[in-house]
């Protein structure tokens, strides 16, 4: 569990994730469905969609974990 | 549906909700409870990004193009997993810089270039007055379809001016109220959250409608596309690289908009609270598009099921469930629709307002002289600029009409702002980017946007000739807008993107290479931008000779800030930049100090005018004398000169130092981080104390309530630490602190029970159950039953002892009582058989002393003798006869006896009993007090009552008995309602002992209740008078004070009849007989006697030795024998045994059982048969002879 927080707070991690999700939102992932076929391309969207979602709350929890050094900027 | 005015009644009332909402907010906010600083509200303004365009249009291009809409949603998707280091970037430049705007925020960058914020907003601008129009136009048209049917065109007046009216006043009234330094609007953006919810719940209830009401879900819907004959989708869907190049196209689009849109900059950057707030957005957000989205599809689909034509897909939402006749979803679409443009417009003309006054307004301002005083109507600027702005995107509607569907012209607009993307990416991450290459890159890319992309819609809405975009101007085919040089593999989307955002990034890159920045901008650049997220140095403070007059550079900077704000605001501010510096106060400053004022008054500037024209502001307006000038100079040229550094030195030291300064500064970010982990850990404590305390709470509640002690004490004579309430009660005090100031020591009554105590925890670690006897405060001595346990420190001494305690002093009362009970059945027991052999002399003493008697005569002399034997003996029966009394084993025998008498008799005993400390009278009646009683039990009361008043007299006193006759037969006489009408012998027994309290008095007929010391009474004795009395139909009353002795009446009936005379009972049994009788008797003596007065007075007497004697004796002669007498307690066998032998031979025989116990024990015993005759030892003559003419007589 530690390893896979570890991983997740790794801000390459996010590059890589956004280079995938970019691939696989797009050409050529997209034409294995096909546009021919909205059916499938609306679940196959909707899928991996999901799952980058499950990602992303993961990805802000193991941030959490680990607190940054900003502070909220104060109110005048 | 409805009619106009209901709508507009309906925009109002949601209008005003969303304002008291707003307002709520803000004036939480002033009480210091900032609503808006919530990760939820947070992440949920974000969906201001679904704007009617993608509420209606989604559904449209659904129907047109498939799935290509939810690029539109996965662009922003893929943007947000680079938050994290992007848009942390972004909030802190912000907060760094007091960044109002994305025109601010690029301009910033580039040394607050005003050109470059200029041509940004002027790029927004141009961008989103189509964006902002089309949701007017989406209001106005949905407004239109859900009015229809009730309002025929023909009166239907120009809702759009009323709808724009109310969107320009709320934006106003909520955004644009008021000038804030921080730019942020809680209450603006918690009303646009509700909106955002109310647009989301309204596009699933109307998707859920859709495709579980009117189908039977995905499936169905899915399977009937499919299945339609010439399927548009999929001949629309048909489509090689051009469809993936568009779908590309919108990625990326999608992708800039969520960053460069300047709402969702507004949103994202300038309304954040905390960039901790970023990690909930990063999923909450897409989570939220991902809901607003599912049903897209399938309401597209449906729409085309139903046969609703396609160029009205894009108001399939509000249509379908309009044809279903559903009014209600109808409306709640609609208000869902109008919450989404509402939401967009407001923050867009807010956001575009700000922009415009600080970035285009005022250049102009300051670059026309004359209006120059609208510097001191800022606010009111931006009102004119957001009427201005909304205005003008409703004019922009009115014109563009229907040349478009509504998705297209938001790709337009993403277009526009994907502009930003060179610009800002390059300075957040290129250090070598400048403002020249900034200028170069936006200027071109706005341009190629507006000619490849807006020229073409123009064109198609008829502004110009359609040749432009099929020749080319002036025929050159080469420069066609949508074919630049040639290019027509693109659509015109993508052909935009491609050539706008390939000359933007080239002419940034090429620009900011071929022109050199200047050493402010890169150092911009490098520390704040480029670096945001390393540690920054701290800044240099190096304060030189004070010699700067403060109130002329404070005149000076208030006359500056007095053309921007009223003249107490501008006041106020310079106080507070003064204050922040640590100036106040102070006549004369440094020029170093001067400088650093300068630039906190530019920081406070930007918050309202934004940065670049602050810059440019306090750049112009304020001015260094000479002698400023050049002691600046000298301090900067004191400075190097005291280094004696050559420029190579000086660089090497500066950058040893700026490194040494970012080490410090990442030490005291771990410094800080330590502090925070510290906090924590304080946090975490504070739980954790504050479980304790919770439960330390239940640990008291318990401890307090429970009736047990609970005490901590120390070794030795011992001091008590803790001791619950109940503990306190036991030793009779009042609380746990009063009662911890004694010693441990002080609670024992034996000093050598604590020293035992302590020895065995010392031993054994703990003691279980050890009854202790202690004392109370007022040293009332108690028993209590302890456990403990002891905790030893290192020397093996006991540190504390842990204990509970019960006060058992009731229990041992008990216990002692039972004892008592016990004892006294043992000594009867005793008496008994005591009594037995002790009567068997008796018998012989008494009855042969009457024979000699009877055989001397009228002798003087020998009578005397025998009489002095006889009274002696007469004493030794009434003893035994007393012994058998105090041991309660005489059955009742009721008889009319004389009350004075069974007093008189008893007397002697009772002096004995009572002892001679005490005075004992007796005050008897003067007439016989004849009552039915038995005169034992009588005496057993006497003894009872003399028995108590000598324990109540320890130190003597008076105890008195009293007779007397009372009469009751008159119902007014105060008898007590236990007792009939009638005359009585009352006998009052007094004393002048302790005496009793009330609720003792009430108690003292109670079995087993004394108050007497343990081992001194049985608790029983007044039970016993009780119940003798009651037996005898009386009754007894107790009157008693504390230290006034005690007096009890008892009541008896009085009886008319005489009292039996023994001498005549002498006289009657002295009757003899001829019968003959069997005597069995084991005792040689008694039975000798009985057989010589049986013989002297006429009777034949059988001699039997024992019971089996006695019936062989019977067997023999049985026709003869008329009588039994038999001795019950016998060797071999038994007067009862011998009885049932020979009743078996002859069932008639009569008999008399002769014994020295008590008739009740021969009845316990089983012995004596009913009807059978009783003989008592010692046996009287007289009594003998009684009883054997009774039973011969009795039938």
């Amino acid at each position: 569990m530690e390893t896979l927080r570890k991983l997740l707070n790794h801000p390459e991690f996010n590059v890589v994730l956004f280079l995938l999700c970019t691939a696989l939102f797009g050409w050529p992932f997209i034409s294995i469905t096909g546009p021919s076929s909205p059916e499938s391309m609306f679940v196959y969207l909707f899928g991996v969609w999901g799952t980058v979602i499950i990602l992303l709350y993961c990805i802000a929890r193991a941030h959490g974990k680990k607190p940054h050094q900003q502070r909220p900027e104060s109110e005048n | 549906m409805f009619s106009q005015w209901t709508i507009i009644g309906i925009f109002f009332g949601y209008l005003a909700v969303l304002f008291m909402l707003a307002l709520w907010v803000e004036r939480r906010s002033l009480a210091g409870v900032n609503i808006g600083n919530n990760p939820f509200v947070y992440a949920l303004s974000f969906a201001i990004y679904c704007t009617t365009w993608t509420y209606y249009g989604s559904v449209g291009k659904a129907a047109t193009s498939g799935m290509l809409f939810l690029t539109v949603y996965l662009g922003p998707t893929l943007v947000i997993l680079t938050w994290w280091t992007l848009l942390r970037k972004m909030i802190r430049l912000k907060n760094l810089h007091r960044i109002t705007s994305i025109a601010d925020f690029i301009s910033a960058r580039y040394n607050k270039s005003r050109a470059v914020a200029a041509i940004t907003t002027s790029i927004a601008l141009v961008g989103i007055v189509p964006y902002v129009a089309i949701q007017l136009k989406a209001v106005i048209s949905t407004f239109a379809l859900i009015t229809r049917p009730l309002e025929p065109s023909s009166g239907f007046v120009d809702v759009g001016l009323i709808i724009v009216g109310f969107m320009i006043v709320f934006s106003i009234i909520i955004g644009v109220r008021r000038l804030d330094p921080t730019e942020r609007h809680q209450g603006m953006i918690v009303a646009l959250v509700l909106e955002c919810v109310v647009k989301l719940v309204a596009f699933l209830a109307a998707g859920i409608f859709i495709t579980y009401f009117l189908f039977d879900g995905f499936g169905d819907i899915l399977t009937r596309v499919s299945q339609l004959p010439g399927n548009t989708l999929h001949s629309n869907g048909e489509a090689g690289l051009p469809y993936y190049m568009t779908w590309t196209t919108y990625l990326i689009l999608s992708m800039s908009a969520m960053l460069f849109l300047p709402r969702q900059f507004h949103i994202a950057v300038i309304e954040n609270f905390d960039e901790n707030h970023v990690r909930t957005a990063m999923w909450l957000f897409p989570l939220y598009m991902f809901l607003i989205n599912i049903f897209v599809f399938p309401i597209a689909m449906a729409g085309l099921l139903l046969g609703l034509p396609v160029s009205a897909a894009d108001t399939f939402l509000l249509g379908i469930p309009i044809q279903a006749g559903q009014k209600w979803l109808s409306l709640l679409v609609f208000l869902g629709g109008f919450s989404a443009a509402m939401g967009m417009v407001m923050i867009s003309s807010m956001t575009m307002s700000t922009m415009i006054t600080n970035h285009l307004l005022l250049p102009v301002i300051d670059w026309l002289g004359g209006l120059r005083f609208l510097k001191r109507y800022l606010l009111q600027c931006r009102w004119a600029v957001v009427v201005a702005y909304i205005m003008t995107s409703y004019l922009f509607s009115q014109l563009v009409g229907e040349s478009f569907m509504l998705v297209n012209i938001g790709m337009v607009a993403f277009a526009a702002v994907l502009q930003f993307a060179p610009a800002m990416l390059g300075g957040l991450f290129w250090k070598k980017g400048n403002r020249s290459g900034a200028l170069a890159g936006l200027s071109s890319g706005f341009l190629l946007w507006f000619y490849t992309l807006l020229l073409p819609t123009f064109v198609r809405s008829g502004w110009f000739n359609e040749s432009l975009l099929t020749e080319g101007p002036f025929g050159v085919s080469a420069l066609r807008p949508e074919a630049l040089l040639g290019m027509s593999a693109f659509d015109p989307l993508s052909h935009a993107v491609f050539w706008s955002i390939f000359c933007n990034s080239a002419c940034y890159v090429l620009g900011s290479l071929l022109f050199r920045q200047d050493a402010k901008e890169e150092m911009i650049a490098a520390e704040d931008f480029v670096d945001i997220l390393q540690p920054a140095p701290a800044p240099l403070s190096a304060p030189g000779e004070a010699f700067v007059l403060i109130d002329a550079k404070i005149q000076e900077i208030e006359a500056l800030l007095c053309q921007y704000f009223p003249k107490k605001r501008a006041a106020f501010l310079v106080r507070q930049c003064l204050q922040d510096r640590g100036l106040t106060g102070k006549k004369r400053i440094s020029i170093v100090e001067l400088i650093e004022l300068h630039g906190e008054i530019e920081r406070q500037l930007a918050g309202s005018i934004g940065a670049a024209a602050a810059h440019h502001v306090l750049r112009s307006g304020l001015s260094f004398s000479p002698q400023e000038e050049g002691e600046l100079a000298k301090t900067y040229a004191n400075i190097i000169a005291d280094l004696k550094l050559t420029p190579q030195d000086l660089k090497n030291k500066i950058d040893y130092y700026q490194e040494r300064q970012i080490l410090l500064t990442k030490q005291a970010s771990e410094l800080e981080e330590k502090v925070r982990e510290l906090n924590r850990e304080i946090e975490e404590r504070r739980q954790a104390e504050e479980a304790l305390r919770e439960s330390e709470g239940k640990y008291h509640t318990l401890v307090d309530n429970i009736n047990i002690g609970v005490y901590r004490n120390s070794g030795g004579p011992g001091h008590f630490f803790q001791a619950n309430p109940a503990m306190a009660k036991i030793f009779g005090y009042d609380t746990p602190d009063e009662f911890m100031k004694i010693t441990v020591m002080e609670t024992y009554q034996n000093r050598d029970d604590r020293m035992t105590f302590l020895a065995d925890l010392l031993r054994t670690g703990f003691v279980k159950d050890r009854e202790l006897a202690m004392r109370r405060k007022d040293g009332t001595p108690i028993w209590c039953s302890v456990s403990a346990t002891a905790t030893f420190n290192e020397q093996g001494s006991i540190k504390w002892i842990d204990g509970v305690m019960e006060d058992i002093t009731d229990r041992k009362k008990l216990e002692e009582q039972l004892r008592q009970a016990q004892k006294m059945e043992a000594i009867g027991t005793l008496a008994g058989g005591i009594a037995h052999d002790f009567n068997n002399i008796l018998t012989a003493l008494l009855g042969y002393s009457n024979l000699l008697k009877l055989k001397i005569g009228n002798d003087q002399v020998l009578n005397n003798y025998v009489d002095q034997i006889l009274i002696s003996s007469e004493k030794a029966a009434n003893l035994t006869k007393s012994l058998l009394a105090f041991s309660r084993k005489q059955i009742i025998n009721p008889k009319p006896v004389d009350l004075n008498e069974i007093v008189k008799g008893i007397e002697k005993l009772l002096r004995r009993l009572i002892g001679e400390d005490i005075e004992f009278r007796t005050i008897l009646d003067d007439n016989k007090l004849t009552i039915l009683a038995d005169s034992v039990q009588i005496e057993q009361i006497l003894i009872n009552l003399s028995t108590n008043a000598s324990d109540a007299m320890p130190h003597g006193g008076i105890f008195t008995l009293q007779t007397e006759h009372i009469d009751l037969r008159d119902s007014s006489s105060g008898r007590s309602e236990n007792l009939k009408l009638g005359e009585y012998a009352l006998l009052t027994a007094s004393d002048t002992g302790k005496g009793m309290d009330e609720e003792t008095r009430q108690r003292i007929f109670e079995p087993f209740f004394t108050t007497k010391a343990v081992g001194k009474g049985t608790g029983l004795g007044l039970s016993i008078v009780y119940g003798i009395v009651k037996q005898h139909n009386g009754d007894v009353h107790v009157y008693s004070e504390p230290g006034k002795g005690t007096s009890l009446k008892i009541y008896f009936p009085l009886i008319q009849s005489d009292i039996e005379d023994p001498a005549q009972v002498k006289q009657k049994n002295l009757l003899g007989g001829t019968e003959t009788i069997l005597v069995a008797e084991d005792n040689p003596e008694v039975r000798e006697l009985m057989v010589t007065v049986l013989k002297q007075y006429g009777y034949t007497v059988i001699e039997a030795v024992d019971g089996k004697d006695a019936v062989a004796k019977f067997s023999v002669q049985s026709d003869r024998i008329h009588l039994l007498i038999l001795d019950v307690v016998m060797p071999r066998m038994n007067g009862k045994e011998a009885f049932d032998k020979i009743r078996a031979i002859r069932k008639d025989i009569k008999a008399i059982f002769a014994s020295g116990y008590t008739a009740d024990i021969i009845q316990q015993k089983g012995i004596l048969e009913d009807g059978a005759s009783f003989l008592a030892k010692p046996v009287l003559p007289h009594v003998l002879l009684a009883l054997i003419r009774e039973t011969l007589d009795k039938e």
